[in-house]
């Protein structure tokens, strides 16, 4: 699809881009053609792993020294692949502006945010310190942060959504004409999501510039862009108009990715269905009464409250095979909450039952398993699958499994074969989730005893369709073997449909809790009402986040 | 919360120097021997003399009654008495001490002041054979310990016939070769740990580049591990050239301890062993305090 027309801003031609790698080059974006008008907002659509972050770094010429890029990349009738990084510094941050994934990351941690701002317009355009600073005010204002103590504040004094908005400032502050979002709503709740994307609707428009939004979430998508590039495995395999595409998508990926969003929508419904004909007591398995936890800080230099309330008198009773989610936005104590219902953790007061009984430090580890956020970095990497997966047996008979076994349960989990002998860290990120998951199944010893597993947002770092995956193997376990799920997580949709309890933590109270129907059609908690508006407001596409 | 940070660390050194002191005393006690060990084998000196020596020296009282007397010497400042010297500790003590300051001050502004452009300098070639040479030297200058480095510099320096007993710039050079390697490779290091970190390439992609990215994203973000560093180098001024002082015949705190040490000289052995467990202390704090200073997210929580 070659443009002519004079307003074509950006066209990339044949892009490929490759990291040196053992024996050869891996190559991570392959073949890339696009063109992107002036004002156009786009959206670049795929899992991770697809080289949606690799191109981008590509057409700015930020990849590291080892990488090769090959092709063009003609911006404004600049052509930016092998250009000198002189011409380059002059066109990063004045014109194309790149909002980076991980905010806490991206910004300097030791300098104040509106001097970060500050510091962009000085390395593009000269101007009085005074002047400088006025404008960066300006910016931060721009993006919704107003007030003299949010700007002078230091990167870690701000929440995850105000920190994206000054990632946002400082791409905006230059007035470039396009600017490159690389998930920018990544660790963010509905809420500030649907904010964020209004905000950068209305940024570009006021600039006349274009969007490039890098994503792998099909709702953003939706939402904003005109268009969309959808990648799989490094190529552009399908492209055109945003609701064009997501509605009727030609290419088996998008396809795959879009029913999986589907289902999610309609499943809540069956899925409960389900579980209730399913035979369970109607004595709870886990209760908990009056759960309360005080972190106190002491020998910290640094004013501030000396402690910190992490939960404030919760209860909450679990059935064998049920699932409960407990969602509210960070810092409220879910993970506090896990934490104390595992054992790892000591609450001040309140108590722990299982089968109404105070529970023991042994029947705990015996009948209770975490899998935690990120569930590779709580693997060995220098463990070979088949090694992570002993461990856990090794620990609870005390003997050397027999690799038949361990193979056996490797199988059930869905890592057949050749995968047992790779190290850990090759895994894939789903991979990584299912071996995390095996092992505390192996860790569990039920002895007949219904058990719980605890799922401390350890599937929200997978992509969709590998959430996909194991949100069946969940299902499947359930079924087999009545386990409970604890489910904690910011993702509304991925709650709705797997749960049938759910609580709502704020500030370590329970501020909501009952099934999960009554909760999301009749919310009575204002916070909560608007958490639930905005999730269905992006789930439905229908965001009315028109100026 | 700043004052009463730091009131608690001061109290928390005392308590640690008290322990040090009764640490000092008890392993003194358990070596072998004492002062007069060898004028009992004097045929001049008669049993009688000994043992009247031995209660003017206090050397017949137990070790808690030696220990409380040595506290008491404190006070006056003296910190106890030199059997060899027949002089208090102090005023052996502090003319030498400050010899050695001289001496390690001078070494180490000199190898900081070298290091961090050169580190700088070294992290930003980096591959390139200039930096490979750097590596090189630095890995030889480490593995040689401070004693063969020490000999050699005296030996070059007699040979060519530089060699003057009164001049500081023959230790001074061994006591700079002998840290800036372990400088050098953590100033290098730091800097390039920064210089892969997500928000150097986030400036990057602002455009921000050249001096700007090096005083305002590289420089600052790396200055946490030197900070540290840095303290540990102040902690070590007074023990780290006591060889170089002894060999290089610098009239520091060096021979004198090892005389001390030898003579079995209680007190004045214990008297550089404290200035050194002090320096060690100090120089710790001090690690932290500058850490508070340049990094916001210690100095400023939420």
């Amino acid at each position: 699809m070659r443009e002519s027309s004079p307003d074509v801003l950006l066209r990339v031609e044949s892009l490929n881009a490759a990291y040196q790698a053992e024996g050869g080059h891996h190559r991570v974006v392959r073949d890339w053609s696009m063109s992107l008008a002036g004002g156009e907002i786009v959206g670049i659509l795929g899992e991770s792993g697809a080289g949606k972050t690799t191109s981008a770094l590509a057409i700015l010429g930020l990849l590291t020294r080892g990488a090769l890029v090959t092709g063009s990349v003609c911006f404004q009738g600049i052509e930016l692949i092998g250009a000198s990084e002189g011409t380059l510094q002059k066109i990063r941050g004045a014109q194309i502006s790149l909002i980076q994934q991980e905010p806490l990351l991206s910004l300097n941690p030791v300098l104040r945010v509106v001097d970060q701002v500050a510091e962009v317009l000085r390395a593009h355009l000269p101007m009085p310190a005074l002047e400088r600073k006025k404008r960066a005010r300006a910016a931060l204002q721009q993006v919704g942060l107003e007030g003299e103590a949010v700007q002078n504040a230091y990167p870690h004094q701000l929440s995850g959504g105000q920190r994206q908005r000054v990632l946002i400032a400082q791409a905006v502050v230059c007035g470039p004409s396009l600017v490159i979002a690389d998930e920018p709503t990544g660790a963010l709740d509905a809420v500030s999501t649907l904010e964020i994307l209004q905000l950068l609707r209305n940024l570009v428009r006021e600039l006349h510039a274009s969007l490039i939004l890098i994503t792998h979430d099909p709702r953003l998508v939706a939402t904003i862009a005109d268009r969309v590039l959808i990648v799989y495995a490094g190529s552009i395999v399908e492209t055109g108009p945003a609701r064009e595409v997501l509605s009727s998508p030609l290419h088996p990926y998008t396809q795959a990715l879009l029913r999986c969003r589907r289902s999610r929508l309609q499943a809540p419904g069956v899925l409960h269905e389900r579980r209730t004909s399913m035979a369970t007591s109607d004595a709870p398995l886990l209760s908990v009464r009056r759960l309360a936890k005080i972190f106190y800080r002491r020998g910290k230099l640094a004013a501030g409250p000396t402690t910190v309330r992490a939960l404030l008198d919760v209860d909450l009773e679990l059935r064998a095979g049920r699932t409960l989610a407990v969602v509210g936005p960070s810092g409220a104590g879910k993970s506090t909450l896990a934490r104390c219902i595992a054992g790892l953790e000591q609450p001040d007061t309140g108590e722990v039952l299982l089968d109404g009984q105070r529970a023991t430090r042994d029947a705990i580890r015996r009948r209770i398993q975490v899998i935690f956020q990120d569930p590779g970095s709580s693997l060995n990497p220098r463990f070979t699958v088949e090694e992570a997966m002993a461990e856990p047996l090794m620990i609870r008979t005390k003997k050397r499994p027999a690799r038949l076994e361990i193979q056996e349960r490797l199988r059930q989990i869905g890592l057949p074969g050749p995968v047992a002998s790779r190290l850990t860290s090759q895994l894939s990120g789903g991979q990584k989730a299912r071996l995390a998951l095996a092992r505390a199944l192996a860790a569990l010893d039920d002895r007949g005893q219904a058990c719980v597993l605890i799922l401390d947002e350890s599937l929200s770092s997978l992509d969709l369709l590998a959430q996909d995956q194991m949100i069946k193997l969940l299902l499947d376990l359930q079924q087999q073997r009545a386990l409970s799920y604890i489910l904690i997580a910011h993702d509304l949709s991925l709650v709705a449909h797997l749960a049938d309890q759910m609580l709502v933590l704020r500030d370590g109270r329970a501020v909501e809790s009952g099934a999960p129907q009554a909760l999301f059609e009749s919310p009575i908690d204002a916070d909560w009402r608007e958490l639930v508006a905005a999730t269905r407001a992006l789930e439905t596409g229908q965001a009315c986040i028109d100026v | 919360m700043f004052r009463r940070y730091l009131l608690r660390r001061l109290l928390h050194a005392l308590f640690l120097l008290a322990g040090i002191s009764v640490l000092s005393f008890v392993l003194l006690e358990l070596a072998p021997g004492d002062f007069l060990g060898e004028a009992k084998l004097n045929p001049q000196l008669g049993p009688a003399t000994v043992a009247a020596l031995r209660q003017q020296y206090g050397l017949n009282q137990s070790l808690p009654q030696r220990y409380a007397r040595w506290l008491g010497s404190l006070a006056d400042g003296s910190m106890g008495v030199s059997f060899a010297y027949n002089l208090p500790v102090s005023t052996l003590l502090w003319p030498r001490a400050r010899k050695t300051l001289q001496l390690t001050v001078t070494a180490l502004l000199l190898s900081w002041m070298i290091a961090l452009p050169l580190g700088v300098w070294s992290a930003a070639v980096r591959r390139g054979w200039l930096d490979r040479f750097a590596g090189l030297a630095t890995s030889l200058l480490l593995a040689l310990p401070d004693l063969v480095l020490a000999c050699l510099a005296l030996f070059v320096a007699v040979r060519a016939g530089w060699f003057r007993s009164n001049s500081a710039v023959l230790p001074v050079t061994v006591l700079v070769l002998a840290t800036l390697p372990t400088l050098l490779r953590h100033v290098r290091s730091a800097i390039f740990d920064v210089a892969g970190q997500a928000h150097v390439r986030a400036a990057r992609s602002q455009g921000i580049a050249g001096a700007q990215l090096w005083f305002r994203w590289l420089l600052p973000a790396a200055a946490n591990p030197l900070a540290s560093l840095f303290g540990l180098s102040i902690a070590g001024l007074v023990s780290s050239s006591l060889l170089v002082e002894t060999i290089l015949g610098w009239p520091g705190l060096g021979p004198l301890f090892l005389e001390a040490i030898a003579a079995r000289d209680f007190y004045l052995v214990i008297g550089p062993v404290m200035l050194s467990a002090a320096f060690l202390i100090g120089g710790l704090l001090l690690g932290d305090l500058l850490l508070y200073l340049i990094d916001p997210r210690i100095r400023i929580q939420t």
